[in-house]
């Protein structure tokens, strides 16, 4: 010991005043006095190194040296919060040359990576973001080092000036040295992101959340949030294997969040709110991962038609029984969260649904119907009332499921009833919505809307094709659905008009394919009217002609649009060559005399 | 003296079918619309839709250089010239016309302009007996560091403040000017040094305020002298971070490490979004100790806090008009 017994216990008070001081007291600053507990606990800090260089004489050396790091280390922090970067780094770097030699060992370890990491964050205040990243990586593999050449759990700093018997636990040691490495891969995620190495980040964050699991303490709400967010990282990667264990075990922490009672027992009315919201935002992310899941399966089957390939089929089924066996050594070696505990929770999620591609009609419907029921939890919680758009949404996500879905099914009546329902639910939020203040979402309706609609008169001819007349009903109704479709085209098209109900001249780009497949379609449809009156059917050739003229002509004028509409404008410019001829020949056979 | 100037709908705007909700309704009256958003919701439908703000001076489309020039700075030279000091803000969200008041165009100028010509001509037409001197600096604070725009090479420089209570920027440059010819091309050659930021996408404003200081020393025969500091501010961009989860965590935004794990859900959340739009963080500690003199005592500090006229910039719009609503109520003793 540096000085009498007494005089140390004094200086371990001080200095223990001084963390409360920054630690506690300053979150009751006053605005206009942010830091005036910081500056209280600075001034105590430096009357402790005052203590600590007056007492040098005597005592070892090396434990002189790390109680003088603990206090550049609290000074360093001390400047970095209150915005003085200069002063801060002087310190911190004090700090680090201190324990230089010694940083290995398990009186230094857990201070040296600390400082590191306020290092690492100082720079990153001064916007150099790759220093900070070197600060923060050697801190890393600090800790790779010390738990692999010695692991045992490390002296926590705030033990240099406590009295023998406060000192604490090895458990607890762990844990606090733990928490700093947590805190050492939290800020790499942060720099990696800055630094656009987004795949490394989503691995950091991934880690980060796992050791929250484990070492840190947490909020299972808001640990659910995160992990479902980071499921949606993965979605938009395609790994849909993290993305369905994300997801598991968001679900599994977020009921643990329900079952623990509140420790004050004033749950607010709008605590029990912000549960059921965010229960039913987790049950929108795995909406997603449904829909995701199924839709690249889609991409996968399908010919250039947009019907499932067969032959595809057969592939891809025989190359997934080969790779069933890499998935599982792929799984083992996957980053899991969770403690014993949870485990079996997750996994029992994660065996409701699928991870792989669904290849056929029954794994499809498998995997709509997790959808689905998603669907109907999250929409118990954002009801049209009050949560418009995102009710809008989740129906338009079951839509999309539906779409899906019907892709996989074969029989074209059966996929009818599924663009039926479709259009039930797409109708019935549509109709009351107000196109001026929804601009957006009403165009994405009607378009959605109209695709649907053309989509089940394509199928209604398919069907009536398969027998040798079409029936007047089945006329009747092929011609209904054209003409929704046509209203509904047309009521997208009439959106993109300016305040003076002028059609644009040239189209904006997140417009133009669109807006130039809506032209195509009404185009198509007018030329699938049924009618056996020769002069409307005239008339709806002319129509179509003129459609397709539009596509041509647009093109031409601006030859930019060709790259986004490159199919129909090669089929425009055939109709456009035929349909001429077409008409001609059916007026020569009105007017056969003329 | 807090003005409001609103600017013309871009072209951008109208093509994203942008419709106008800030009006100017007289000379000193600000409207502002809500483009309500849901119907549904309940709240809001009994609140109305509009609120209106009350300056010093409101400016729209219609007003020129000229008009914003004589109603905000001009009447603060006199001032500077007899020793007192004066300050010029420019505050607003990226975009919306603050570097156009203050620097302006070769056609229009703005009012560095105008100022260092009425100072130029007033002084030309000065009795005698007094001698002036007129000098200027040019500098920008970015991320808390100060930047010599006319000599970047000394690196980063510090704030002193000196026993009369002035707070001085050790080691600046500062130029003698004798026309505003030469302070315009100054200010031309310091804009080139001014801070880029690779990272910012879409938007090209920075995050550094640019500080254009035009110092007069008077020097009247046995009267000794007297020194008036005029400052114009192009403050950068005001954005703010619009949307955040954890409820009163001040978040520090750009590439500045998160201390607080409660931050982990905006950095996942930002994983999936490829081009993010950047929020920049106003902060202005370092700005106000160097203004200290001007915020204080005998001086004059105008505002004129920027705006566009696009629903699409609503939130933007609405925060910059409470804040400098709150700028109004500030006396200095």
């Amino acid at each position: 010991m540096a000085a009498a017994g007494g005089g140390w216990a004094a200086v371990c008070e001080k200095f223990r005043t001084a963390r409360t001081l920054s630690t506690v007291e300053s979150r009751k600053d006053p605005e206009t006095e942010p830091y005036r507990s910081k500056y209280s606990a600075r001034a105590l800090l430096q009357e402790v190194k005052q203590l600590l260089s007056a007492a040098e004489e005597g005592g070892e050396a090396r434990l002189l040296a790390v109680r003088r790091a603990v206090l550049e280390y609290e000074l360093g922090v001390n400047h970095t919060d209150t915005e003085e970067l200069s002063a801060g780094e002087e310190h911190l770097q004090r700090c680090t040359q201190l324990l230089e030699p010694h940083r290995l060992s398990p009186d230094c370890v857990s201070l040296y990576i600390q400082a590191q990491n306020n290092l690492g964050i100082l720079w990153s205040l001064r916007d150099e973001i790759k220093t900070a990243q070197t600060y923060l990586e050697s801190a890393e593999a600090l800790y790779n080092q010390y738990m692999k050449e010695d692991g045992n759990p490390p002296l926590d700093p705030s033990e240099h000036f406590m009295a023998e018997e406060e000192k604490i636990t090895d458990q607890e040691r762990s844990k606090r040295f733990e928490k700093a490495y947590t805190h050492t891969l939290y800020y790499l995620a942060q720099v990696y992101q800055h630094l656009e190495m987004i795949e490394k980040a989503a691995q950091y964050c991934h880690t980060t959340l796992k050791r929250q699991l484990e070492y840190c303490g947490y909020n299972p709400v808001e640990w659910a949030l995160n992990a479902a967010t980071l499921s949606q990282y993965y979605l938009s990667k395609q790994c849909f294997m993290e993305a369905r264990h994300c997801l598991a075990a968001a679900s599994v922490i977020f009921s643990q969040a329900g079952q623990v009672p509140s420790a004050e027992d004033n749950e607010t009315e709008q605590d029990q709110q912000d549960l059921r919201q965010r229960k039913a935002e987790i049950a929108r992310c795995w909406i997603k991962y449904c829909l995701n899941l199924l839709q690249s399966a889609r991409k996968l089957l399908e010919d250039n038609i947009g019907e499932l390939d067969p032959d595809r089929q057969l592939e891809l089924k025989a190359q997934r029984k080969k790779e069933e066996d890499e998935k599982e050594k792929g799984r083992k070696k996957a980053v899991l969260f969770g403690t014993s505990d949870i485990c079996d929770s997750v996994l029992a999620i994660e065996e409701k649904v699928s991870s792989v591609y669904p290849l056929d009609f029954q794994e499809a419907r498998e995997i709509f119907l997790v959808g689905q029921n998603y669907v109907l939890e999250a929409k118990e919680f954002f009801q049209v009332d009050g949560y418009v758009t995102d009710h809008i949404e989740i129906v338009q996500d079951h839509s999309a499921l539906f779409k899906v879905l019907a892709f996989f099914e074969e029989d074209y009546e059966r996929r009818c009833k599924m663009h039926k329902r479709r259009l039930d639910m797409l109708e019935s939020i549509y109709v009351d919505l107000n196109p001026q203040y929804y601009l957006l979402i009403s165009r994405q309706l009607q378009f959605e809307l109209a695709d649907t609609y053309y989509e089940m008169m394509d199928l209604k001819i398919a069907i009536g094709n398969r027998l040798e007349e079409l029936d007047s009903h089945t006329i009747k109704k092929i011609n209904s659905l054209a003409q929704l479709a046509i209203k509904y085209y047309e009521l997208f098209l009439d959106s993109l008009r300016n305040p003076d109900r002028v059609f644009p001249e040239q189209l904006e780009e997140d417009v133009l394919r669109p807006a130039m497949v809506a032209k195509f379609h009404i185009a198509r449809l007018y030329g699938k009217l049924i009618t056996s009156d020769s002069k409307k059917q005239l008339e709806n050739m002319q129509t179509s002609l003129e459609y397709y003229m539009f596509l041509v002509d647009y093109c031409e004028k601006y030859p930019g649009a060709v790259r986004a509409v490159e199919t129909e404008l090669e089929l425009s410019k055939e109709m456009v060559g035929l349909l001429p001829t077409r008409m001609e020949r059916l007026r020569a056979k009105l007017c056969p005399f003329i | 003296q807090v003005a409001l100037r609103i600017r013309p709908m871009s072209a951008a705007e109208l093509a994203e079918g942008a419709r106008p909700i800030a009006h100017r309704m007289d000379e000193q009256v600000v409207v502002l619309r809500d483009p309500m958003e849901d119907p549904g919701d309940v709240l809001r439908a009994s609140c109305s839709r509009e609120k209106s703000y009350v300056f010093d001076m409101a400016f729209d489309s219609s007003a020129t250089q000229e008009t914003v020039y004589r109603a905000t700075t001009q009447g603060l030279v006199a001032g500077v010239i007899s020793g007192h000091n004066a300050t010029v803000f420019a505050y607003g969200p990226t975009g919306c016309g603050k570097t156009y008041t203050m620097l302006g165009t070769d056609d229009e100028p703005g009012i560095y302009a105008r100022t260092l010509g009425e100072l130029f001509q007033t002084i030309e037409d000065a009795s005698g007996d007094t001698d002036y001197e007129v000098s200027m600096s040019y500098l920008e604070i970015y991320n808390e560091m100060i930047r010599d725009l006319l000599n970047p090479s000394l690196g980063c420089l510090q704030l002193r403040e000196d026993a009369g209570g002035t707070v001085q920027v050790a080691g600046i440059t500062e130029i003698s000017a004798i026309s505003t010819e030469e302070v315009l091309q100054v200010l031309a050659r310091g804009n080139t040094q001014r801070t880029q930021e690779p990272t910012a996408a879409n938007r090209s404003s920075s995050r550094s305020h640019a500080v254009l200081q035009v110092t007069v020393r008077q020097r009247r025969r046995g009267r000794g002298l007297r020194r008036g500091h005029l400052f114009m501010i192009d403050l950068a961009g005001s954005e703010r971070a619009a949307q955040t989860q954890n409820r009163g965590q001040r978040m520090k935004e750009g590439a500045h490490i998160n201390r607080s794990l409660l931050a982990l859900g905006n950095c996942i959340k930002a994983l999936s979004h490829r081009a993010s739009t950047k929020y920049i963080n106003y902060r202005d500690s370092k700005l106000t100790r160097l203004l200290k003199d001007s915020l204080g005592g005998n001086s004059h500090t105008v505002m004129i806090a920027h705006i566009s006229p696009a629903s699409t910039a609503f939130e933007e719009s609405r925060s910059t008009l409470a804040y400098a609503h709150r700028t109004k109520s500030i006396r200095t003793t």
